[in-house]
């Protein structure tokens, strides 16, 4: 039997998880191949599996504190280009799970919510600027959102038995 | 969730976003034969800088602090910023029709474009 307490603890846990993997990407040398701003999307891999296992609001629970997260550590634009991506990539999960429940697979998924993070981030930085001049950045955000889903998709299929255990010892599953 | 890698619903998703990016490449990369390179901020064009006439020029700018662009050789790009993430100025030179680079927290955007060479080449009668 969970009780609330339990539940508030694991998606505490996996907010924390999804921080951390943020982090470790960042230390990552930039790959000189890779565009300007992009990034892998570590972090999805926690949000993905908040919204197919544990249910929605975890998910955007985990988003928001994520995007708290980057307010404090990188200022406010980053802020709200965290929270529009994150915002647009986990309803896309959201509803990618719910609707195509067997059909799609996980790296289906990764690729829809990356492709969504990816234009989330293009709207916030159209209304920072202030000018429509970044959608030419389109094309390339769209590649590096279908790389990176494949990416992070795959990863998650393989963390999922642990990702379970996980949500199993906090009787969450 | 226990679903499948990869399913045939996936690779349809897939091969619609291909066809997009594809589409979008070919429309984005008409051969610009009058290069100028416009740069943004808060919205406004402030200075336009031609790329084929090989200008020289440096223009600083930013909301909070000096963000610095440099155009030389036909090239343009950020030199320095005062922004944390310094996205701007990895971004590199400028150089191509469509081209582009932005300083968001600057509100800076710099982007080259190309004016559609619409001269005629012959008349016959």
């Amino acid at each position: 039997m969970k009780t609330k307490t339990q539940k508030i603890a694991l998606i505490g846990v996996l907010s924390a998880q999804a921080l951390a993997l943020a982090f470790l990407e960042n230390l990552l040398p930039a790959l000189p191949f890779l565009p300007p701003g992009v990034k892998l999307g570590l972090s999805n891999i926690v949000t993905m599996f908040c919204a197919g296992s544990l249910g929605f609001a975890p998910a955007f629970f985990v988003t928001v504190i994520k995007s708290l997260f980057v307010f404090l550590t990188r200022g406010a634009t980053a802020f709200f280009m965290s929270l529009g991506g994150g915002l647009l990539s986990t309803l896309a999960m959201c509803l990618m799970v719910k609707s195509v429940k067997n059909k799609s697979g996980y790296i289906g998924v990764a690729v829809v919510s990356a492709i969504c993070h990816n234009l989330g981030q293009l709207a916030v930085s159209i209304i920072i600027t202030k000018t429509t001049a970044m959608i030419s950045y389109a094309p390339v955000l769209l590649i590096s959102a279908v790389v990176m889903g494949f990416i992070t998709g795959t990863v998650l299929k393989f963390v999922m038995p642990l990702l379970i255990k996980q949500s199993k010892y906090f009787k969450c599953l | 969730m226990e679903r499948k890698l990869i399913t045939k619903t996936d690779l349809l998703i897939i091969a619609a976003v291909v066809v997009l990016i594809v589409i979008s490449f070919v429309v984005k990369n008409f051969s610009g034969e009058n290069l100028v390179a416009e740069i943004y901020f808060d919205g406004k064009v402030i200075e336009s800088v031609n790329l084929s006439q090989k200008e020289e020029k440096e223009i600083v700018t930013g909301s909070n602090g000096e963000t610095v662009i440099k155009a030389k050789d036909g090239k343009i790009f950020f030199t320095s910023s005062c922004c944390p993430d310094k996205v701007c100025v990895k971004s590199g030179k400028l150089e191509k029709n469509g081209d582009f680079a932005s300083c968001l927290p600057e509100k800076v955007v710099v982007k080259v474009r190309g004016e559609k060479n619409d001269n005629i080449d012959a008349i016959v009668y």
